[in-house]
């Protein structure tokens, strides 16, 4: 019956892009940082699963072995480069798989948003890590390492506070037919 | 143009705490094994996570239109979804001719257009849509929008008929038949001497010379007057039934094959495409309460409102059990389009038969699968056979004229129209 049905919507991408675009991600940046075969394929397995169930959270599961793979190695401005891009482009797309499922389709020109807000995260993260990568290193706690934590942890609470307010419209009632907003 | 707007109250994603809670665990790893590095793998999940919040500003909401399209051809209903909002994308779940389930991600301004192969005629409804609004990479989302939909009413096909039945008695001065009243345009009647009113160049002086039996006497030719005809097409839209008996039951029309209301759409445009080619009035009514009715007329404009409301009836609501007796022009022929299973259709048929119309009863029902049926169901099935059967020799008793639409009802109808010939001649003339 669907061969009998069309819908246009112009260029587009299958749903199931992401989590392929998820999957080569953490398993190419867990490549190049040099992380044992193992956690390379416990991420793959993560992503995958996350594929299918997406409230796992696969892409994040990625994200974590990615930053725990940086920490295990020594300070290196090309793997501090790569982990920044990989964490943030896992995280994009794990939030876009929270909502696109597998077999919904997403035009090309709805993705310009997010790949210009992705490339002026990067461009500000880039430098960050870049001048994070040649501080010098002290076994102490610098006061100015400290206060960005601090700084962090601030505006974390802060966000949390503000969705503590709307935390029970994050779910809603039955849903309207034909049903937007369902899981993915 | 159906359309949908609403306000939208937007909501933030889980991947907002995701991202905050990745930068706070960013920064916790570095500050303990004094990592600045490992910190600024926290700044672009902060980063992200303060834009989405940033960005939470009300809107003024999504607008979901859609709009018909000229279609492409007899098959193929092109509906055109009409996306507008401020959001930079939105989702749009759309359900087509209620069989195919979609949901794609456009722009926050799209238009989307539905091509959608219609099975069956009558009304449908080809597109549902429902929206939502997507800021920030899916961090902010918006509440869905109640669904809008949109029905079309597909024409049903036409058969060519070539002869059908002529009603019993013929009204009017105009028309295509030839009448009984003396009048202008039919055959010759007869030699009447001049009366006044009468025209001067009817004046017959060949006769005048020959038969004049006074000097002064005139005789001038008659000839009769050209009547029209009065036909109804009643449509029982009680059941729909399928080819497939094991789909009887089932609102499930895309595996039913041809339905009873396929046949008696087709069988309804097909006669009042006849009856109006020959010049004649047609009535359309459907049998239940609260159904459509359409006038008599002629004409092609009244062809066009005819065929519209046989294409958008459907099947009837519950009540559609409870008929209504619509009325009929006096001396009328009348079409009753049905199963012909639960008998009241039959009996409303034999009414106007008693009442002194020539009706002719239209079996609308398909040639039956009777494929995958458990014995139950087929020894069920059996039992309304018979009863049906038995119904319809009720109606011929009771001189209803029957015919099958799905097995030859051209040939039928004309051969109803050869022998009713002699009953519009003999009967019932003006």
């Amino acid at each position: 019956m669907k061969r009998e049905d069309g819908l246009d919507v112009g260029r587009a991408l299958p749903g199931a892009v992401l989590p392929a675009l998820a999957l080569g991600t953490a398993v190419a940046a867990l490549a190049l940082l040099g992380a044992p075969a193992g956690w390379t394929a416990a991420a793959a397995v993560a992503v995958v699963a996350g594929a299918f169930a997406p409230t796992i959270g696969g892409a994040w599961i990625a994200a974590a072995i990615v930053i725990g793979m940086l920490l295990a190695a020594e300070p290196h401005p090309g793997r501090t480069a790569v982990a920044v891009a990989a964490v943030h482009l896992l995280h994009v797309v794990g939030s876009l798989s929270l909502v696109v499922p597998l077999r919904a389709r997403i035009a090309l020109t709805a993705l310009r948003p997010t790949a210009r807000r992705f490339v002026i995260v990067q461009i500000v993260s880039q430098a960050a890590g870049l001048a994070a990568t040649l501080l010098p290193r002290s076994e102490e706690l610098p006061a100015a390492v400290l206060a960005g934590g601090f700084a962090v942890l601030a505006f974390t609470a802060l966000a949390v506070r503000m969705l503590r307010h709307h935390r029970h419209q994050a779910f809603p009632g039955p849903r309207p037919s034909p049903g937007v907003g369902g899981p993915s | 143009m159906a359309t949908s707007d609403a306000p939208s109250p937007r909501r933030a994603s889980p991947a907002v705490p995701i991202g905050v809670i990745i930068a706070l665990g960013a920064m916790i790893l570095g500050s303990l094994f004094s990592r600045p590095d490992v910190i600024a793998l926290g700044i672009p999940s902060a980063l992200w996570a303060g834009i989405a919040l940033t960005s939470r500003s009300p809107t003024r909401g999504i607008v979901v239109r859609v709009e018909h399209v000229a279609d492409a051809g007899e098959d193929r209903l092109v509906d055109e979804i009409v996306v507008t909002s401020d959001a930079e994308i939105a989702e749009v779940a759309v359900i087509q001719a209620e069989r195919t389930t979609r949901r794609v991600f456009v722009p926050g301004s799209a238009r989307l257009r539905a091509t959608t192969h219609p099975q069956h005629s009558g009304p449908h409804v080809t597109v549902e849509a429902a929206a939502r609004e997507i800021d920030a990479d899916t961090a902010m989302l918006g509440a869905p929008q109640p669904p809008v939909l949109t029905t079309r009413a597909v024409r049903p096909v036409a058969r060519s008929l070539p002869r059908v039945p002529l009603a019993p008695r013929l009204t009017g001065l105009h028309g295509a038949h030839e009448g009984s009243r003396p009048g202008q345009g039919g055959d010759f009647r007869d030699i009447h001497p001049f009366a006044p009113g009468d025209e001067l160049r009817r004046v017959d002086w060949k006769a005048t010379a020959r038969a004049a039996r006074r000097p002064g006497d005139l005789l001038i030719r008659r000839t009769n007057s050209l009547s029209d005809a009065s036909a109804v097409i009643v449509m029982d839209t009680a059941d729909d039934l399928g080819t497939v008996v094991a789909g009887w039951g089932a609102a499930d029309l895309t595996r039913s094959g041809v339905t009873s209301l396929d046949h008696a759409r087709s069988a309804a445009r097909s006669l009042a495409e006849a009856t109006v080619g020959m010049g004649d009035r047609v009535a359309f009514h459907t049998l239940a309460h609260g159904g459509r009715s359409v006038r008599s007329g002629a004409g092609r404009r009244h062809l066009e409102r005819l065929i519209g409301a046989i294409a958008a009836s459907g099947r009837g609501g519950d009540d559609a059990r409870f008929r209504r007796t619509p009325p009929v022009p006096h001396g009328s022929i009348i079409y009753v389009l049905s199963t012909f299973f639960d008998g009241a259709a039959a009996e409303i048929a034999m009414r106007w038969r008693a009442a002194g119309h020539r009706v002719v009863a239209v079996d609308t029902l398909p040639e039956l699968d009777t494929g995958r049926l458990t014995p139950e169901r087929d020894l069920a099935l059996q039992v309304l056979l018979a009863e049906r059967h038995d119904m319809m020799r009720q109606l011929r008793e009771s001189g209803v004229d029957t015919v099958r639409w799905s097995r030859g009802a051209d040939a039928g109808l004309a051969s109803l129209a050869r022998a009713g010939g002699s009953l519009a001649a003999g009967g019932g003339r003006p």
